[in-house]
């Protein structure tokens, strides 16, 4: 069974990323910073009377996690071009599929952070019930996460070779990221607002095929981005 | 009836204009790769 | 160059053939009740939108083939129709709002279709800009390839979700523009411009293929000249 070591080396390469990412936490920190950012200007932005927390807060999760999304995604591969040991890894004994796995994973667990530190955030200072709802919310957001960071992954290990790579991936990730976060947006409004669950699980369903599709894909297409 | 022709009129100005204008750049462009 | 040539016979023909799509859409086709003369935009309009999803759903397959066959000429093929399928993108996208204001009340509504123009568009616009920032061919062939088919597999996507808009944002008050049963006069003259419209793409296709192969010949004759566009 080839899984397990794919998994294996997987990890191993995810957990190199992450140390350095979590020894150096400069995108760790500008992400958390970005968060409490838009809370605050949503916050005065908003006027009470005509907006409720609720109809706001979906807007604002989504708009947070997209961001820390764009700026984990924008390193995945910088690390590796920029010290040239793009190559050191494409000559390990490793499948293509565990690199992409292990860039995937380690950008997953960015995003999540800034998740994680995010939502209870958005509930403490908007005051936004979220308790009651949080394993559906959960799963929601995780799903609509690995949804755009898959592809964004894929393209990161392109567009890093590029000109202007900063500004080319959020442009080419643009029209990849609308239905997941249509979806996930459109669903944490219907949970937040107290809707039954046997509305949220159509677009629980819809992103579970989308990721489905796309990491497949990913995996498929990702040995074309770095094959010399 | 509504009197709305001068959008028709503007919607098929303007599509004329695009394919025109793509078939002259295209006309121009592979030109200018001929003679080279 | 032969293939050029042909390509542009097929363009000034189509073009010829517009301007009688033109006159009959103009002056021998019914006007609609309800929408009055701007419904005639839709003889325009949906032709050009056909196209411009075909020719993405083209770009998808021939980058499919290319990963898997290396054939450059697919590579060459998949950067026409996606230039192309921009231009017709452009054509629904302005024609959309244009159509849109006098029946609906304004330019732009997150209506379905028109939201779907507009992510394809963009698709597109990422398509052509990943390849014109990739100097190498042969990565930027493949580099392009992998967008394509993620794009290709994007479309049913992006109808699902457009799909959903509806619900969140009203409908559009001044007029509803349901499917049009189209009586035979007027069947007739949108048959005609998709005929045009499908002319066009092949006519544009063709000479934007034969400028592709014209450029590559340039490049390999000064080799590594400053090597820019898109080939």
């Amino acid at each position: 069974m080839r899984s397990p070591r794919l998994l294996r080396h997987a990890w191993a390469v995810a957990s190199k990323d992450l140390l350095v990412e979590f020894r150096s936490r400069t995108a760790i920190l500008s992400a958390a910073v970005f968060v409490v950012l838009v809370l605050v200007v949503f916050n005065f932005g908003r006027d009470p009377t005509a907006v409720s927390n609720v109809d706001l807060a979906p807007s604002i999760l989504w708009v947070t996690f997209t961001f820390a999304a764009i700026l984990a995604l924008n390193r995945a591969f910088q690390l590796e071009l920029e010290n040239q040991s793009l190559d050191g890894l494409l000559l390990a004994p490793i499948e293509r599929s565990s690199i992409y796995l292990g860039k995937l994973i380690a950008n997953l667990v960015f995003v999540a952070t800034i998740e994680v530190i995010g939502v209870p955030l958005l509930a403490l200072f908007f005051n936004v019930p979220v308790l009651p709802y949080l394993v559906p919310l959960i799963a929601l957001i995780a799903l609509a996460t690995v949804g755009f960071v898959a592809v964004g992954t894929l393209f990161s290990a392109m567009t890093v070779r590029t000109r202007f790579a900063e500004l080319l991936l959020p442009v080419l990730l643009l029209p990849f990221m609308i239905p997941p976060l249509s979806w996930a947006v459109l669903a944490t409004g219907r949970l937040l607002a107290g809707r039954p669950l046997s509305e949220i699980v159509g677009w629980l369903n819809m992103l579970a095929v989308y990721d489905i599709v796309f990491v497949t894909l990913a995996i498929f297409l990702f040995p074309f981005t770095v094959n010399e | 009836m509504p009197e709305n022709g001068n959008y028709m009129i503007a919607a098929y100005i303007l599509v004329g204009v695009i394919l025109v204008g793509y078939a002259l750049s295209l006309y121009l462009r592979t030109r200018r790769s001929l003679r080279a | 160059m032969r293939m050029l040539r042909v390509g542009r016979w097929i363009t000034a023909i189509g073009l010829v053939l517009l301007a009688g799509v033109y006159v009959r859409a103009l002056s021998f086709t019914p006007i609609e009740q309800s929408q009055g003369l701007a419904q005639k935009i839709f003889y325009l309009h949906v032709p050009a939108a056909i196209w411009a999803e075909m020719a993405m759903i083209l770009v998808g397959l021939s980058s499919i083939f290319y990963l898997f066959t290396k054939d450059p000429r697919l590579d060459r093929f998949a950067a026409s129709s996606a230039e192309v399928g921009t231009i017709f993108c452009a054509i629904v996208l302005t024609t959309g709002p244009i159509w849109g204001k006098p029946i609906w009340g304004t330019w732009w509504t997150w209506d379905a279709r028109l939201t779907f123009t507009l992510f394809l568009f963009l698709l597109y616009v990422g398509y052509l800009l990943l390849r014109s920032a990739v100097p190498d061919p042969a990565m930027r062939a493949r580099y392009a390839a992998v967008l394509g088919i993620c794009g290709m597999c994007e479309v049913p996507f992006i109808h699902l979700s457009v799909y959903m808009f509806p619900t969140l944002h009203p409908m559009p008050i001044v007029l509803q523009p349901g499917r049009p049963k189209l009586p035979g006069s007027m069947l007739t003259t949108w048959l005609l411009s998709l005929g045009v419209f499908t002319l066009l793409y092949v006519g544009f296709v063709v000479q934007r293929y034969a400028l592709s192969y014209l450029r590559e010949q340039l490049e390999a004759v000064s080799e590594g000249g400053a090597g820019g566009g898109y080939a």
